[in-house]
This record gives structure tokens, C-alpha cells and sequence, in this order.
């Protein structure tokens, strides 16, 4: 169970405009052994909803909507869908779509966008 | 040597268990009162009640009395008077030992909170650790805390 400083440390750090919160959130967040701490780092980066803490989420595999976590990788993918502005998450969703990144990486970028469209 | 009919022996034996009986009632009766008297001579208990005045016999020939009327009123005022002084001296027993009672229930509460305030530590941190106090901390304090959060929780 993640401690409520913890879960404050990750949030705040969500809502940090020092761009350097990105990195910290994808090195020490999406790199813990611990689902429930991943689980908060991928949503405070889609909660940012800028493009480098979107492509952290969409385009890496094994981190958020990639995650191996079925809880993880759902709860990014229902963050993305909860956002009001997802102009961003598509424009990053069809970079990953139209990379040259793993099959994997495509078909969930694909499954998220075509989420999204029925979402919107 | 005499000869008795059953009917009349059975009669003697009837009369000598009942004298027999009747002393042993006289006896037990007699030991009692002994017993009552020995600590407390009128044998009533005091505590509680209120003691009618008729208990406060004067000490004074009461031959002398039944000539005197006068002396007779007085001496019933008195009885009443003593009657009163201690049926209030056991209220003012009794409130008192109330008052001491409470007085101590007081004290203890008083002192087991003193101690438990002596003993609780008031921790202010998660004031400070608020997201919108957290939010305006420089990154690199905010890695440092992450980084220790996460450690503390392997350990």
C-alpha cells in the first residue's frame, strides 16, 4: 500500500511545471518494481498531457498503456480517455502508430486511438 | 421399685425435651443480646438513618420529671435537637464523602490526561507534505523524497 506522502510526491510531481518532473517520473515511477507506484506515475504523466510525458506512456514498452501490469496499463488507457483536451494523446498515438517501434507498441497505440474515437 | 405405665413415662420425656428446649431459647437469647451489646449497646445501626428522637434518654431521674412538666417539654427539645444534630451530621457525612470522591475522580482525569498529553507527539509533517505545498518544491528535493518514500517501503 503506497503511503499518502508517497502518493502526494507523485502527484505533485504531476502537476510540476519543471519539465524535469517528466524525467523523474519515467526513471524512478515507471521503473518500480511496484505496480500501484507505476500505476500513479503513468497517470500523473498522462494527467500532464504535454508531449513528453504522453510519449513516455504510449511509446515505450512495458510502461503505461504497454505495461505487463493488465491494472497498470488499464488505468493509463482510461486516463488517456478521461482527458477533455486529447489532441495531444492522438497526435502522439499516431506517431507511435506510424513508427517503426515494436508490433506490440503499434497495435495498443492503435487500440488506444481507435478507444479514443469512440470516446470522443 | 416403682412401676410406670408407658403413658406416663412418655409424658415425663415429653415434659423434659420441652424444659430442656425452653432453656436452650433462654440461653441462645440471653447469649445474643450479650453479643449485640458488647459493640453497640443499643444494638441499631446509625448509618444512614435518621434516629428518632425517642433513642436520646436523659441521664437524669425520671421520677422528677413526671412532677415537672415544664422540665418534661424541655427535656423532649432536647431529644429533638440531638435527633436533628445527628441525622445532619450523617447528610453532612455523606455529601462529604461525595465531595471527596468526586475531588479524586477529577484528579485522576486530570493527571492520566496531563500524562497522555505528555506523552503524544504532535507531528505537523503532513502539513508540509500537502501536493500543493510539495508542487512548489524544487524537482531535485522532490526525486530526493521519491527516491527515500520508495526505499522506506522496501525496507
Amino acid at each position: 500500500m503506497v503511503s499518502k506522502k508517497l502518493n502526494n510526491i507523485i502527484e505533485a510531481l504531476g502537476k510540476h511545471e519543471d519539465k524535469d518532473s517528466i524525467r523523474v517520473l519515467n526513471e524512478i515511477g515507471t521503473n518500480s518494481h511496484l505496480d500501484e507506484v507505476r500505476e500513479l506515475a503513468s497517470r500523473a504523466l498522462v494527467r500532464k498531457n504535454i508531449k513528453e510525458s504522453l510519449e513516455v506512456v504510449i511509446k515505450n514498452k512495458g510502461k503505461g498503456i504497454n505495461d505487463l501490469s493488465a491494472r497498470v496499463a488499464m488505468s493509463a488507457i482510461n486516463e488517456l480517455l478521461s482527458l477533455k483536451d486529447k489532441q495531444t494523446a492522438t497526435l502522439v498515438l499516431d506517431e507511435a502508430i506510424n513508427s517503426d517501434a515494436e508490433k506490440e507498441v503499434i497495435d495498443t497505440a492503435r487500440s488506444v486511438k481507435a478507444l479514443m474515437s469512440f470516446s470522443a | 421399685m416403682q412401676k410406670i405405665s408407658p403413658l406416663r413415662a412418655g409424658l415425663d420425656a415429653f415434659n423434659r425435651f420441652k424444659a430442656q428446649r425452653l432453656q436452650k431459647k433462654e440461653n441462645a437469647i440471653t447469649q445474643k443480646m450479650e453479643n449485640s451489646n458488647s459493640t453497640n449497646p443499643f444494638g441499631i445501626s446509625f448509618k444512614g438513618t435518621v434516629i428518632q428522637m425517642d433513642v436520646f434518654e436523659s441521664s437524669k431521674d425520671k421520677t422528677s420529671n413526671a412532677t415537672n412538666p415544664i422540665q418534661n417539654g424541655l427535656d423532649k427539645v432536647n431529644k429533638f435537637v440531638a435527633s436533628a444534630r445527628v441525622a445532619t451530621m450523617n447528610k453532612i457525612d455523606r455529601i462529604k464523602q461525595g465531595a471527596i470522591s468526586f475531588g479524586s475522580k477529577v484528579k485522576d482525569t486530570v493527571v492520566n490526561t496531563y500524562n497522555k498529553l505528555a506523552t503524544t507527539e504532535v507531528n505537523f509533517d503532513f502539513l508540509n507534505n500537502t501536493t500543493s505545498r510539495l508542487q512548489k518544491r524544487p524537482v531535485s528535493e522532490l526525486e530526493e523524497m521519491f527516491r527515500n518514500e520508495l526505499n522506506a517501503m522496501e525496507v
